[in-house]
């Protein structure tokens, strides 16, 4: 008997606690499960933990919004659109604490808590004083066999993993088309305790299985997915769509006062009642064409 | 950079002494034409890694090549135990160093990383440890207090695989992915010597990155081989063949018997072509693809 996965974003959403721990997919621009994070400020989640590898807008929209007091990743920018302002200001006000970590190390942490290891070991790290930094989380440790030192890099399992895909069957299995796949979506959704999906289509299962190979997660890991079309926007979907520039540079120019901040918020964010509206907010059928033709991008 | 070579020149990559690992798992994927002129041309005091393995650690076994196998299971599955394996180590000419599955993966893991251990919960509990107290330590974690199992490097010199398909520069494909425990082997050795079905157009590749399997940096030669699997299976267009490894079980049973079937079923036919002559032709031919 195959269990059916599906829910609302309000019901997916709700799967996060107030502080909770939360590991959000994301590369820059690309591929961040935006709807979700749009639902947790307007469902006004408090005191969360974003781990992310190499995040982008949604953490500056979290720290806009004040859902955050922590950010656990490599990094926080929207690459050629600048930095994250937000979070920045968050992170110099004392409201956000960063716990930075190189990318191998996000991804041995997250790979530990996948495995139930207490840690997995790097080379990566050794000669930067970000072991120093964080002692509970990153050791020196000595090799069992006497060879040279490795850093141990502790088990993290997220309370939450939240990813964004192409396609799922009701049951959960998800499936990405051939697209560059960062590793934040193999670690992630296995490390986490719970994990919400969002989906371009939800589809019939005879039709993943066409295409077996194309399978990045099973339904057992998957707790909620959702259907959500132009779910990753503003950033992009390849090959379905790009980052909207636009979007991030109206952010950009929004996020540099407090009053356009919250009118930036309102507008797009908190007013907007579900997808449809979202998208008709930020321009609708010809902004939606225009990032299938990948202009922007 | 043209990576294509013979079948005879890719397996001369692999030279006596040296440590090779297989791909393929159990009946499906083995890099067969390969391991058929390494055992053709004599190769002696190889060290086999297998991570499940059947037909081809018993050719490279009974040609003499072989001093020592590494592995997580070496059998024929339903249709028996590998019968040259199984005697030698009975002898003890072939030494054996026995891991489950996962806990070899590990071993490979940390070769292809540079790390000096990778960890794994997988084999606590179990005397597989004590049995390799060089490779696996039983160790506790000082600040959770979990216990897990610090498993060495296992540095490969040439991994042997088989796949669909290549362009000259040695980008290769399985196509669709069904790569088995492959790409832990590639990842771990020094040198990778593939065969393929196909050579396709590089343009090909350029035009689908996201099919190509192994990129060409991380391949050394690239020998055509259509049928290269074969007796074992290469999924979609081939499945195994059933009645070789019921005629190769039943010609092992009597030494004239299995000298006749070696010479000439094995290691006699010249080209790829005559191997699959010698077994059935354009019948099997047809059986595998209907098996697929």
């Amino acid at each position: 008997m195959i269990q059916d996965k599906r829910a609302s974003l309000a019901e997916a959403a709700s799967l996060v606690q107030d502080g909770d721990v939360v590991a959000l997919q994301n590369m820059a621009t690309q591929l961040a499960p935006m709807a979700v994070v749009r639902e947790l400020i307007r469902q006004g989640r408090l005191n969360l933990g974003i781990v992310g590898l190499l995040a982008g807008i949604p953490v500056d929209w979290m720290a806009a919004a004040g859902v955050m007091d922590r950010f656990i990743g490599g990094a926080v920018t929207m690459e050629q659109f600048g930095l994250c302002n937000r979070y920045r200001k968050g992170v110099e006000a004392g409201a956000i604490r960063v716990e930075e970590l190189s990318e191998t190390a996000v991804n041995a942490r997250l790979g530990a808590g996948a495995r139930n290891l207490p840690f997995l070991p790097t080379r990566g790290l050794i000669g930067t004083e970000l072991i120093g930094m964080d002692p509970d989380n990153l050791r020196l440790i000595e090799d069992p066999f006497g060879g040279r030192p490795v850093v141990a890099c502790r088990a993290l399992v997220p309370d939450v993993a939240i990813v964004h895909a192409h396609r799922a069957d009701r049951a959960g299995n998800v499936q990405l088309e051939p697209t560059a796949e960062w590793p934040d979506l193999g670690i992630m959704p296995k490390a986490a305790n719970r994990v919400i999906v969002t989906v371009e289509e939800i589809v019939e299962t005879e039709v993943l299985r066409r295409r077996p190979d194309r399978t990045v997660l099973p339904g057992f890991v998957v707790d909620a997915v959702v259907e959500v079309p132009f779910g990753a926007h503003p950033t992009s979907c390849f090959p379905f769509y790009g980052y909207d520039s636009a979007m991030h540079l109206a952010w950009v120019a929004a996020a540099r006062d407090d009053v356009t901040t919250e009118q930036f918020l309102d507008r797009y964010i908190r007013e907007p009642a579900d997808q449809a509206e979202y998208l008709r907010a930020v321009g609708g059928a010809t902004t939606m064409l225009a990032l299938e033709r990948m202009e922007h991008a | 950079m043209d990576k294509r070579r013979s079948l005879v020149e890719a397996a001369s990559l692999v030279e006596d002494g040296a440590t090779v690992a297989i791909g393929g798992l159990s009946m499906n994927g083995a890099p067969m034409a390969l391991v058929r002129e390494i055992v053709r041309r004599r190769a002696r005091d190889l060290t086999v890694v297998a991570i499940v393995a059947g037909m081809p650690v018993d050719w490279l076994v009974a040609g003499g090549c072989v001093s020592k196998v590494v592995s997580g299971l070496i059998s024929f599955e339903g249709l028996g135990l590998a019968p040259h394996f199984r005697a030698a180590v009975q002898r003890g000419e072939v030494e054996v160093e026995e891991y489950s599955e996962h806990t070899l993966i590990c071993r490979l893991q940390a070769a292809a990383y540079g790390l000096p251990f990778m960890p794994t919960k997988a084999g606590l509990g179990t005397d597989m440890i004590s049995m390799h107290p060089d490779t696996t330590r039983h160790e506790q974690d000082p600040s959770t207090g979990e216990h897990y199992i610090a498993c060495t490097p296992l540095p490969v010199d040439v991994a042997l695989v088989h796949a669909h398909s290549a362009d000259s520069q040695g980008n290769i494909r399985v196509d669709p992915k069904l790569i088995w425990m492959d790409n832990e082997i590639v990842n771990a050795a020094t040198t990778t010597v593939a065969s393929v079905e196909e050579v396709l157009p590089h343009r090909d590749f350029v035009a689908e990155p996201h099919r190509t399997t192994y990129p060409r940096f991380m391949v050394d030669a690239v020998a055509v081989a259509p049928y290269g699997a074969y007796p074992t299976a290469n999924f979609p267009r081939y499945s195994y063949h059933a009645q070789f490894f019921a005629d190769y079980v039943q010609a092992t049973r009597d030494p004239s018997a299995w000298a006749e079937f070696w010479q000439t079923r094995v290691v006699g036919p010249a080209e790829q072509g005559d191997l699959l002559d010698a077994n059935g032709g354009p019948n099997t031919l047809i059986d595998i693809a209907r098996e697929a």
